[in-house]
């Protein structure tokens, strides 16, 4: 076995924390109320979940000596990738409704809503690249290895960013100090180091697959002052339109 | 190739370009990954017998990512048509011939056509080492999606024909047309390539003459209950 092959052995092991992360993060928006959430959401839900699974038993196949189905799987992993990140898109647009409707105040201001348009497509796209990428460097192990598992740093955020906000939904925002974008700050602070801490672990700090992961994670934290310019609000209001969630209809 | 995909862009043409700033962006998205697809089915076959199969390969694995695309987008239109109903009955008069039925029509045949998509092009992933096998699985999703923009540009057509009728128009005619031409594409097509009694070929004759059932369909109660309760959520 080769030295990158050697070097992901036990990756689906740790595969398991992003699923973890997932599951806890969306349970209070979506796993205690899956009967009333949209259509749109299941649809990402299903394909998102898919992925990370993906994700788990993908490096088991190819560092134990079953690359034939791990090529095979690949492929229709493929597909899946290709399902995240169209139903991602997608369903952007209930933000721009959430932003148009003046947010969930005072925890949640419509800047935030109007903000994440922004960045959270910026990763989603990013998503896209690191699977495309991953594909293009198929015959390159070392490559294809790191820029699949940077899909986790791009597509990671959504679960934790929801589980960064649990002191503040446990509070009920009532706490000076702790508002939406401590958490936020602390969140993505934490997000980053990870990933640095990953980078340098694989040797591949200076990987674009990190940088660009990085610097679609640390813009999440201006969230709030792209979404505060009123000419971005009208921009992404023209071009995506506010989309009424099913739920809320 | 390049037949169907104009065959598909003549039909949607008129409801995706004619009011192409009110579209919403979910319709942006399907068309798009949908027109990105067809286009794949043009360029694939090129590189495949062009003596460019490391192309073809890496592209068809990037072709893979944007069938999951086209899949999952149009799944997630679904609830459009539900808010159709809802219209229809609100507003009877701005929707003429259209009657809740025929919304809930639209689901019962779309979503057996998306999953038959997703098959067909599993099952060219699972056959990409037979090249014939692997080329006809891909050949058919053409013929299997084809329905719901050929439709719309017949129907529309059939419409403005009979504009002077309106409401007392028949929508489902054209339905029949649309399918028997799109049958007849898939059998000719079939025919010239001798995969006549191919998996593929039935499954895209099946999916488009189950299409033809989508009145009565529509009109069962249980099914539209079905839609209600699961799609909203």
């Amino acid at each position: 076995m080769n030295r990158t092959l050697k070097q992901y052995r036990n990756t689906h092991k740790w595969m398991v924390i992003p699923w973890i992360i997932i599951i806890i993060g969306f349970t209070p928006q979506y796993f205690r109320t899956w009967s009333t959430e949209p259509w749109g959401y299941h649809l990402h839900a299903l394909s998102a979940m898919a992925w990370y699974a993906f994700m788990v038993f993908q490096p088991y196949l190819a560092t134990h000596q079953k690359l034939q189905q791990h090529r095979l799987l690949g492929m229709i992993g493929i597909f899946i990738a290709g399902a995240v990140v169209f139903s991602a898109l997608s369903i952007v647009p209930t933000n721009v409704y959430f932003g148009a409707i003046g947010g969930f105040e005072p925890v949640f201001p419509a800047a935030f809503f109007y903000g994440i348009v922004f960045t959270e497509s910026l990763q989603v796209l990013g998503f896209g690249l690191a699977v495309i990428m991953a594909i293009i460097k198929a015959k390159n192990v070392e490559q294809h290895a790191i820029w699949t598992l940077s899909t986790l740093f791009f597509g990671l955020m959504p679960g934790w960013g929801r589980l960064v906000m649990f002191p503040i939904l446990m509070t009920g925002g009532e706490v000076p100090w702790l508002d939406m974008e401590t958490c936020l700050y602390v969140g993505v602070s934490i997000f980053i180091l990870v990933v640095l801490y990953i980078g340098y672990r694989l040797k591949q700090l200076k990987h674009p697959a990190i940088i660009l992961s990085i610097i679609c994670v640390f813009l999440l934290m201006f969230s709030v002052p792209i979404g505060e310019q009123e000419w971005y609000q009208e921009l992404v209001t023209r071009i995506m339109k506010p989309t009424v969630p099913w739920n809320l209809d | 190739m390049i037949i169907p995909m104009v065959f598909m862009q003549l039909g949607i043409a008129m409801d995706y370009w004619g009011d192409f700033t009110k579209n919403s962006w979910s319709i942006h998205i399907h068309y798009w990954t949908g027109a990105l697809w067809y286009f794949y089915l043009i360029i694939q076959p090129y590189y495949a017998t062009h003596g460019k199969i490391e192309k073809h390969r890496t592209n068809g694995i990037i072709g893979m990512f944007i069938a999951g695309g086209v899949c999952f987008t149009a799944l997630s239109m679904m609830y459009r048509d539900l808010q159709s109903v809802q219209n229809a009955l609100e507003f009877p008069e701005r929707f003429g011939p259209f009657k809740p039925y025929f919304f809930y029509g639209i689901i019962a045949i779309e979503i057996p056509m998306i999953l038959a998509f997703g098959y067909a092009v599993i099952m060219a992933i699972i056959k990409r080492k037979h090249v014939e096998e692997h080329a006809w699985w891909l050949i058919s999703t053409v013929f299997i999606i084809m329905m719901p923009a050929l439709g719309r540009g017949i129907q529309n057509v059939f419409i403005l024909a009979q504009l002077d009728k309106w409401p007392h128009i028949d929508i489902i005619l054209p339905t029949y047309l649309t399918q028997a031409l799109i049958v007849a594409m898939t059998l000719v097509s079939a025919f010239i390539y001798k995969k006549i009694k191919h998996p593929a070929t039935y499954l895209a004759v099946a999916i488009n003459i189950y299409a033809c059932f989508m009145a009565p369909i529509g009109k069962i109660k249980a099914i539209q209950d079905f839609f209600e309760a699961v799609i909203k959520g």
